[in-house]
């Protein structure tokens, strides 16, 4: 197996004022490629400041993120990141905003083409020229998974991408990811709150604990896809995960 | 309903401007003074320095499109002055803490106090352009810079994991995004110069333009064509925002509308 990313004891404080804030303290992990790795934690444990070292937003204070053997850059590697918040381009329509992640990674070839072929494998076809504000929540969040499929990225990276939206979306649109992912086989590291979510998603979950954040500990989930959310071995992982979190909450 | 709502408008506003005239001609008449023409004889005046000119055998039109011009010249300057200017405060704060000492005082003073200096510095048609380019240039670059520090964090976050530099992002995720503002600066930029030219008309010495049309007919006198000039800036002022209005409105089809 081929390593796609490595954290080696990764560390990050914050200057706010006279104080520093250490906000993760030790993380060391290493993900193979193809794999769909979750990342839970309580919430503000700094879940998002992992996220955004791993892509090379933010660099660590200690210790070494390694993409492929190299720090992470986002003008030499290729990212799909995919965020809470809604993070297309209001002004542009669904395909434009999909052909933004082709232009800005100085794709050759027909952008135009592939921008189409991504959109219609989320099932958005016919919403080429409709502009974010027209769109409904869920297909928002498709056409962002297309943008950030269709550079081809070396690694997909979700901060809590289902967060902000209804349970029934959600829960389509996990099935959706799940498709995706089986089809391109790509590394995914899935970051949410949402337990459930996460043993829905993740062959491996990583549970942090409480800031200054470490490795509480790593669920492997061996279970089939597509999985059954009120089969017994699926509800006792939940019953796992859940304890490991409530754990880091009551040592609040 | 809406082609319903439409036709109430115009009704309504036909009707206001007709009580407007009505109530002009009357008060017009019950002070019968040779000072406060009535509309028709205000109509009576455009038709005649529309078609035969002033006394310096200028028309109406003449007038109106050279004071147009100085504009479009003054405005055009502060907007290529003022919207590179307000990207670059937008973008960085240690700009901003340099330029706000200078800015922020000149901002308050009043382009009419300008008009001494511009007449002994400048001549010709730069005196014009300076004033207009002093009145329209704070609304242009204090709407731009707002626009740009009002840019969402996480669209810059996202051009940035795909490996975007500093200048792709400022021309494709903070120029964009702070245009809606940049225009309504223009248009409120473009209002004030408009103002600023007609009072700069009336000092400057050139025969022509509407400001100075209105200051050789109040040393004659004669009302009727004062207001003939007013209500031609009146209009013109008026046709220029709505036409940036209705530039706007093609340009941001993608903000979502809000409706009152």
């Amino acid at each position: 197996m081929v390593t796609a990313i490595e954290l080696r004891s990764v560390g990050k404080s914050f200057e706010s004022g006279k104080e520093t804030i250490e906000v993760i303290s030790d993380i060391t992990l290493s993900v193979d490629e193809g794999k769909f790795v979750c990342v839970v934690g309580p919430s503000g444990c700094g879940k998002t400041t992992l996220l955004r070292m791993m892509c090379g937003l933010l660099q660590p204070t200690s210790g070494k993120v390694l993409v492929k053997g190299n720090p992470p850059d986002p003008k030499k590697n290729r990212f799909g990141v995919i965020f809470q918040e809604d993070s297309l381009l209001p002004w542009k329509t669904v395909l434009d905003n999909v052909k933004f992640g082709l232009e800005v990674t100085r794709n050759k070839g027909n952008t135009d083409s592939i921008a189409r072929e991504f959109i219609t494998m989320v099932g958005l076809r016919g919403f080429e020229d409709y502009y974010p504000h027209q769109i409904s929540g869920g297909m928002k969040k498709r056409v962002a998974i297309a943008r950030a499929m269709a550079v081809d990225p070396e690694i997909i990276l979700m901060d809590e991408p289902f967060a902000d939206l209804d349970a029934q979306t959600r829960q389509i649109l996990q099935k959706e990811l799940l498709g995706v992912w089986s089809r391109f086989n790509k590394t995914v590291i899935f970051i949410t709150h949402n337990v459930d979510e996460a043993v829905f998603l993740g062959q491996d979950i990583v549970v942090l604990t409480k800031r200054p954040a470490s490795v509480k500990a790593t669920v492997n989930v061996e279970l089939e896809y597509p999985r059954a959310r009120l089969s017994p071995p699926f509800i006792s992982y939940r019953e796992r995960i859940l304890k490991y979190l409530q754990e880091e909450i009551t040592a609040l | 309903m809406e082609r319903i709502d439409q036709v109430k408008g115009i009704l309504l506003g036909v009707l206001s401007l007709t009580v407007f005239f009505f109530i002009w001609q009357l008060i017009a008449w019950s002070l019968n003074s040779p000072f406060l023409p009535g509309p028709y004889e205000v109509l009576q005046a455009f038709g005649r320095i529309s078609t035969t000119g002033d006394i310096d055998g200028y028309t109406l039109p003449s007038h109106s499109l050279t004071s147009i011009y100085r504009v479009a010249l003054g405005f055009g300057f502060a907007g290529l002055t003022a919207i590179p200017l307000g990207v670059f405060m937008g973008l960085k704060s240690s700009v901003r803490s340099l330029s706000t000492p200078i800015i922020e005082p000149i901002r308050f003073i009043p382009p009419i106090a300008w008009i001494p200096l511009s007449i002994i510095l400048l001549s010709g048609l730069w005196r014009y352009i300076f004033l207009i380019w002093i009145g329209a240039f704070f609304p242009i670059l204090l709407n731009t810079i707002a626009g740009v520090k009002r840019t969402s964090p996480v669209l810059v976050d996202m051009a940035k994991t795909f490996g975007a530099d500093s200048s792709t992002i400022t021309s494709r995720i903070v120029f964009p995004s702070a245009l809606p503002e940049i225009m309504s600066g223009l248009r409120v930029g473009l209002g004030v110069g408009w103002m600023c030219i007609v009072a700069a008309e009336m000092i400057g010495g050139d025969p022509e333009g509407l400001g100075r049309l209105i200051i050789k007919y109040a040393n004659l006198l004669q009302i009727d064509v004062v207001i003939v000039g007013m209500i031609a800036i009146g209009i013109i002022g008026l046709v220029l925002n709505y036409g940036i209005l209705t530039v706007e409105k093609r340009l941001f089809k993608w903000r979502v509308e809000v409706k009152a």
